[in-house]
């Protein structure tokens, strides 16, 4: 693990320390086994995984009763191997170097998740980039539509099986003979 | 004929005023927005995936092109993300240097912002001074590392070359002289009448929108948030150096030009400090570390950020132990403020467009990445 050069405890302003340990053990308090896996990566970067259904339940407890209410990144990340795509949306505080990274984990044939942007509005376009890039969709998303790839994109780039296809151009009256007669 | 007054426009990719390449669908009712749709992507080159074939050191100089303005920010802030992966800690030389580099390209950068601003604004005096004040500091970067633009000075464990041996007196001149153009900058744009007209009460983003947001950077500072990464989270040093994180209460076009002008103030502080701090170190230090290993630990994540230009630069990291990461993540700053562009025009006049999209500073390569 990563030791910071820094004391963190100075930094923090007004409000609580919020330290990687005091929050783990509030979400364990209020969670408890139904935490997957919690990774305490150094004294400013902690992991929470929980399972897809719980994922609202630690989002707004994590906003409204421990206060981080900065939405900072969301992105995914696709596992082949274990069939799953890996998503993870970090949240933080104003006053404090605390990053908490809320992970979940979904099967790729069936990626669906409920989104976050009710909770924090800041993850809305990181959700279109996941769904363009990884194929995820989102429950409840206002504006579900790819964001960087053109509308009629065929594919998911960041899979890691995606081959990209080269376009193939057709015109028109390749379709339908009658496409000029119709047109004037 | 119909009754309808509303028009659509699309402001396109290619247009003098969009800094960069990328779009908005807007509807107008006459002068006014009704509803704004970003449309972004004209640049996009998949980095995520092209860093993810390549190995950690293959990266860097392709990171530089990420968001060419300001380079040096974003090359050195992978090389930072590296470092955490494979667990080694930099020279203070290497220290040193990097601030210097990172607050000059925050000089460099600021400058293009102006004046790309005051030219969609008008004022295009205001166009070619900061420009000009840019130069000598490309001169300074052309010292330091042979290029002008894109720079490749960050390497794993340090940065490239260490600083030329009459450096300390050209940075000096360069900065002394700097300042003194920062004030006529000031002068020109804050008591022209037309320019605060222009950008007062235009474009107001409240405190709690911007956290709710994720707007980041000089945009979240001048909405009052005291959020600055190098105060909050600092790194190679930073936290020795003494300088203040600027806010404004009003959060308008105006207070976010301001507070732009304002951290140039602090940068050219942080330089000086660091100077002095590299000569410490000038005889006794390596600018890079000799010995770095070659495969990093496997299933390590690590997500760091620096404070660029912009607002927060962040590289998130997963290695799986092989010479090539399995995934990042490049988190960028214009990607976060550009969300509350098309919510704040809505109801504003077509001309406050530019107004509000210069103050939120794009640059559409890290936008698209």
């Amino acid at each position: 693990m990563f030791k910071l050069s820094v004391d963190t405890h100075i930094i923090c302003r007004k409000g609580e320390k919020m330290e990687p340990d005091e929050v783990v053990e509030k979400v364990k308090s209020q969670f408890g086994d139904k935490i997957l896996d919690v990774e305490v990566l150094s004294e400013t970067r902690v992991h929470v995984e929980v399972p897809k259904e719980e994922i609202v339940n630690l989002a707004s407890y994590l906003k409204h009763e421990l206060g981080f209410n900065y939405p900072d990144t969301n992105f995914g990340t696709d596992r082949k191997d274990d069939g799953v795509i890996e998503l993870i949306w970090y949240v933080g505080r104003m006053d404090s170097p605390l990053l908490v990274g809320m992970k979940t984990k979904i099967d790729r044939e069936n990626p669906i998740v409920p989104s976050m942007t009710k909770i924090w509005q800041g993850f809305n376009w990181g959700e279109r980039e996941a769904y363009d890039m990884l194929g995820v969709l989102f429950e409840g998303h206002p504006d579900l539509r790819r964001i960087y790839l053109p509308e009629d994109w065929d594919g998911f780039p960041l899979r890691e099986d995606y081959v990209y296809k080269r376009p193939r151009y057709t015109k028109p009256e390749d379709n339908d003979p009658d496409y000029y007669v119709k047109k004037f | 004929m119909s009754e309808k007054t509303e028009m659509n426009l699309f402001m396109g990719p290619q247009h003098p005023a969009m800094h960069g390449l990328w779009a908005m669908r807007l509807i107008l009712d006459g002068e006014t927005v009704l509803d704004a749709d970003a449309v972004m992507g004209y640049l996009h080159r998949g980095y995520e995936k092209l860093l993810q074939n390549r190995q950690y050191e293959q990266g860097i100089p392709l990171v530089d092109r990420l968001c060419y303005v300001e380079s040096m920010n974003w090359s050195l802030a992978y090389a930072h993300a590296i470092e955490g992966i494979f667990e080694v800690e930099i020279p203070d030389k290497a220290k040193a240097i990097r601030i210097i580099a990172s607050e000059l390209q925050r000089l460099a950068s600021h400058s293009l912002w102006l004046a790309a601003m005051a030219a969609d604004l008008g004022q295009l005096a205001m166009l070619v001074l900061p420009m000009n004040a840019r130069e000598y500091i490309l001169k300074l970067f052309e010292m330091m590392t042979g290029a002008r633009m894109t720079y490749n000075l960050a390497r794993i464990g340090g940065v490239a070359k260490d600083l030329p041996p009459h450096f300390a007196s050209a940075l000096e001149r360069t900065l002394e002289d700097f300042h003194h153009k920062y004030g006529e900058f000031f002068d020109m744009l804050d008591e022209s009448q037309i320019w605060r007209m222009r950008t007062e009460g235009v474009g107001i983003l409240s405190k709690e929108q911007a956290i709710e947001w994720g707007t980041t950077g000089p945009v979240l500072r001048a909405s009052g948030v005291p959020y600055d990464i190098r105060k909050v989270e600092p790194y190679w040093g930073y936290e020795k150096m003494k300088f203040k994180v600027i806010t404004r209460t009003v959060g308008d076009s105006f207070a976010r030009f301001r507070q732009r002008l304002d951290e140039l103030e602090e940068s050219i502080k942080i330089i000086y400090q660091a100077l002095d701090w590299y000569h410490e170190f000038r005889d006794s230090d390596p600018h890079r570390l000799d010995k770095i290993p070659k495969r990093p630990p496997a299933g390590k994540k690590v997500y760091r950020r620096i404070e660029a230009a912009r607002g927060e630069a962040g590289f998130y990291i997963e290695s799986d132990g092989s010479l090539q990461p399995k995934r990042v993540r490049i988190q960028s700053p214009t990607f976060k403020n550009l969300y509350a562009l098309p919510i704040l025009v809505k109801n504003q006049k077509l001309a406050d467009i530019p107004a509000i999209m210069g103050t939120i500073d794009l640059c559409v390569g890290d936008l698209d990445r």
